[in-house]
């Protein structure tokens, strides 16, 4: 009875310590500096805005908020590159906002060029699904899924003192397994091969430098995926199969 | 047999060679504008391929050091002169220096046929300051091959009267060049060439028509110049003569003469001043017999060009004197500031394929500038800035025709308009001028300006509202008739922003390391418990020590015991453990076991006779303490445990 009162006890200590340290932290006059970023966009000073907003992204970089108002205030410079870059950035953020996705869907239908998907479909497809949840809530399912079937089988080991596998054991290391699947495939997508968008018309090249042959030509806003990166340049790749070197000022890195 | 097989050899040897020629009318040139040019400037390249029909792959540049080099399209142009056509395709290129110095252009290959040429070097050099002076019209080419040479000698009337043969009083003295030939120039009046312009002044770049022409007297044929003219100041376009050209009879100071042309060029003065042509020299071969009696009547018999090739004939170089132009420089009153420096007569038409597009959907601009003139020379109108537009120039393509009138023709430019937002845009007017030297007046000729609706991109519609589908529903369906971004979020959580999110994960996460820890112990524990529990004699076996460390913990502490009871439970507790040890390790019962057992035991394990026997006489002790009155032994605590010592090393050792 003591052993328990001292584990409820400690656990209650670590999340107050914990949740609310955020909370703390929030009240330093950035909610000012995002509300009068926003009323320069109203004014229509929207690089008065995007001014604001880019110190504030660089501060809260996981501000989905900002990154959709910085999406909108690029969209009415006409940098549409850039603009599709930071909806990007708030759709992994958002996945399931329906204004980040409406809005990447419109910018993305007034560039010039289109690249064919050359990929397989359920690839595509599984992908697509993937794009719906976040990292954090990819990773969040699967240590949730972890953490319940630990547990339980700490529970059982404590208290029957067996190994039995029980049918909600078996589910939800079954689920635990599924879980890791998602989460693999944003480790690829996010992590180590991430999207980058085309910010301005620049040049595809076979090498990494301005000494190899052009490729072909890039316009504003199509997105690749960095294969690797050489000092400025990127070795970047399309959904046509389509690759090459490009300089990294012409890239922004969703 | 002997003649067929001669005739077939004859024909084998005849036609091979223009078989494997084939190629032989291929050619390959590569245009500069320019050799030298200032960093931030460009040169433009134009590889030329004259008489390749299909085929054609685009030259790949090779690496050119200095410089950057950038594909800009092809344009493909046909020739139509007498019936006869001439392929030119040639693809542009735009070097863009990258840093000062003299550089090389490498050979270039072109695959024609899977056949390879290649182009000479060329040596470029990029100055840091000022581009080499530029005049503004193209260098002087000529495809006679002319050399570069100006007169500025003053005005003087240009050749109106015939041009003499040499020997004739007007011909000027003998070219020192034609000279080392080694058949004198012609002195023979009964043959001479005259060359003509068919105007003495001219603007700069307005057409001038030179007409080389021989009149004899002689059965002659025409053969080829000794010495090409020297066209320098002049772009020169050669004009063909007529397949079926006939001479014409003409008496000149009471002699008949047989006129032929020979040449015909069309030049194009690229400077002012008065520019003298110099002729050069022509040769032509005349029959050796005199047919004064009946020459005329041979004319029509006798061809020209031709004559029969067994006759014995005689060489005869002609010369003419050199024809002066007076170039004129173009009137700078009413002059308009994008002039390009056309001069001539011509005419400007476009259309466009649509009027009302979608967004990013593209236009095609067809724009016709033709006429006569430098056509070579006619650029695509400038179009101004068009910031709902961009502008792609997709093709190009050129019809001229050479003939006895001189240079004339067609160039064709297709241009698309990409509309970047929607609405009711324009195409503005563009304008196209030139000067046209008849009227001596500058001309602007302009398109109409369109007027485009452009309707906004494809976009998803938003859903039907009504939500009914029946016919009977008279309603609108409520669509979405414009598309916008959706407005910006105005609510901020600064905490959601620091990523409170991945604090929560990161707890998440050492809880999970903590839980896997715990499970990995309890786990490991039961797995142990479950093995001992299986084999409960390597169980005892393997606690036996412990259990003797424990029991020998508490002996310790009745080693120094003072009064009997204690003394007496010390020796009681002593044989206790040593049995409990003795019984873990065989796995016997504790109480049952005895000092037989324990020394059968230890013999079959081979431990030393001498110590069985002390553990026998501690045995011995003990149970005098315990069970008799008598006095009881001083406790030997080391003894012991030396004793327990041996014993444990021992069993543990097996």
């Amino acid at each position: 009875m003591k052993r328990s009162k001292r584990w409820v006890l400690s656990t209650m200590i670590l999340l107050a310590v914990c949740l609310p340290a955020g909370r703390l932290r929030a009240n330093d006059g950035s909610e000012d500096l995002f509300k009068q970023a926003c009323d320069f966009y109203k004014e229509g000073k929207f690089k008065e805005s995007g001014g604001i907003y880019e110190k504030l992204f660089a501060e809260y970089p996981r501000s989905w908020q900002v990154a959709f108002d910085l999406g909108n205030v690029y969209f009415r410079l006409k940098q549409k590159g850039k603009a599709i870059a930071f909806y990007e950035k708030a759709r992994k953020l958002k996945p399931r906002k329906k204004e980040i996705r409406e809005n990447l869907a419109y910018v993305r239908s007034l560039i010039e060029y289109k690249i064919e998907d050359k990929r397989n479909w359920y690839l595509a497809q599984w992908l697509k699904f993937t794009g719906r949840f976040s990292w954090n809530e990819t990773l969040g399912a699967f240590l949730l899924l972890y953490f319940f079937w630990m547990s339980l089988s700490l529970l059982i080991a404590v208290r029957r003192g067996g190994r039995r596998m029980t049918a909600l054991r078996k589910w939800i290391f079954i689920f635990c397994l599924f879980s890791l699947l998602p989460l693999a495939t944003k480790y690829f997508k996010e992590k180590l091969y991430r999207d980058a968008v085309v910010i301005s018309e620049t040049d595809l090249r076979y090498g990494p430098s301005k000494k190899d042959k052009v490729a072909l030509k890039l316009s504003e806003g199509l997105t690749a995926q960095v294969r690797k990166i050489r000092g400025d340049w990127c070795l970047i790749s399309f959904f046509n199969g389509e690759s090459g070197w490009c300089e990294k000022k012409d890239l922004e890195v969703v | 047999m002997k003649r067929i097989l001669l005739i077939s050899f004859c024909c084998v040897f005849t036609l091979c060679p223009r078989i494997f020629c084939a190629n032989e009318q291929v050619k390959v040139l590569p245009i500069l504008d320019k050799r030298t040019v200032e960093l931030g400037d460009q040169i433009q390249l134009s590889i030329r391929i004259v008489g390749a029909q299909n085929n054609l792959l685009r030259p790949r540049l090779p690496d050119i050091e200095g410089f950057d080099s950038f594909f800009q399209g092809r344009s493909n142009q046909f020739t139509f002169t007498n019936g006869q056509s001439e392929s030119t395709t040639t693809f542009n290129y735009v070097l863009v220096p990258n840093r000062a110095g003299s550089f090389t252009l490498p050979p270039i290959e072109v695959e024609v046929d899977n056949q390879v040429f290649r182009t000479d070097s060329i040596a470029l050099r990029v100055t840091g300051t000022q581009p080499a002076q530029n005049s503004g019209y193209p260098p002087p080419r000529s495809p006679a091959g002319t050399s570069g040479r100006t007169s500025s000698a003053g005005p003087s009337p240009v050749q109106s009267a015939p041009a003499y043969s040499a020997g004739s009083p007007a011909i000027p003295a003998v070219n020192p060049n034609v000279a080392k030939a080694s058949v004198p120039l012609n002195a023979d009046q009964d043959i001479f060439m005259r060359v003509t312009a068919d105007k003495q002044e001219a603007y700069v770049n307005e057409q001038i028509l030179l007409t080389y022409s021989i009149f004899t007297r002689y059965s002659t044929r025409a053969e080829q110049f000794e010495k090409d003219p020297n066209l320098s100041g002049f772009w020169v376009e050669e004009l063909p003569i007529e397949k079926n050209y006939q001479p014409e009879k003409i008496v000149l100071g009471g002699l008949q003469y047989l006129k032929a042309d020979v040449r015909r060029l069309a030049v194009f003065p690229t400077t002012t001043g008065v520019l003298e042509i110099d002729p050069g020299v022509y040769r032509a071969t005349v029959r050796k017999e005199n047919r004064s009696s009946s020459i005329f009547d041979d004319f029509f018999d006798d061809s020209f060009f031709g004559g029969s090739i067994f006759a014995r004939r005689e060489t005869k170089l002609l010369g003419a004197n050199p024809v002066k132009i007076t170039v004129r420089p173009l009137p700078e009153q009413d002059k308009p500031e994008d002039f390009t420096g056309m001069v001539g007569q011509f005419q400007m038409e476009a259309s466009i394929d649509k009027r009302s597009v979608k967004q990013n959907e593209p236009i095609r601009m067809t724009l016709f500038i033709e006429g006569q003139g430098n056509m070579e020379m006619v650029t695509r109108p400038n179009i101004p800035e068009l910031p709902d537009f961009k502008v792609y120039d997709t093709d190009s393509s050129n019809q001229f025709v050479k003939d006895r009138q001189g240079v004339r023709g067609r160039k064709v430019f297709e241009i698309t308009f990409i509309p970047t937002s929607a609405g009711d845009l324009e195409i503005p007017s563009m304008s196209f001028n030139y000067f046209d030297p008849r009227q001596s007046q500058y001309r602007i000729l302009k398109t109409q300006p369109y007027q485009i609706k452009v309707s906004p991109a494809p976009y998803t519609p938003l859903p039907d509202l009504t939500g009914r589908e029946s016919g009977e529903d008279l309603r609108k369906t409520l669509k979405l008739e414009r598309a916008d971004i959706h407005f910006i979020e105005e609510g901020f959580d600064p905490a959601q922003g620091k990523g409170r999110t991945g604090t929560i994960i990161r707890i998440l996460f050492a809880v999970n390391v903590l839980l896997t820890l715990f499970s990995a112990f309890f786990l490991t524990r039961r797995l142990i418990e479950e093995r001992l529990n299986r084999d409960v004699a390597f169980k005892r076996s393997l606690f036996a020590r412990s259990t003797l460390q424990k029991g020998l913990r508490g002996l310790k502490k009745l080693a120094h015991a003072k009064s009997p009871v204690e003394q007496r439970k010390y020796f009681d507790s002593a044989a206790k453990i040593l049995n409990q040890y003795f019984s873990d390790k065989f796995n016997l019962s504790a109480q049952g076991i005895t000092i037989d057992e324990i020394q059968s035991r230890l013999e079959e394990k081979g431990f030393g006779a001498e110590k069985i026997e002390r553990i026998k006489a501690f045995y011995h002790l003990c149970d005098e303490v315990r069970f008799t009155s008598g006095k009881i032994p001083e406790i030997r605590m080391g003894e012991f445990l030396k004793l327990t010592d041996a014993v444990t090393a021992f069993l543990e050792r097996k």
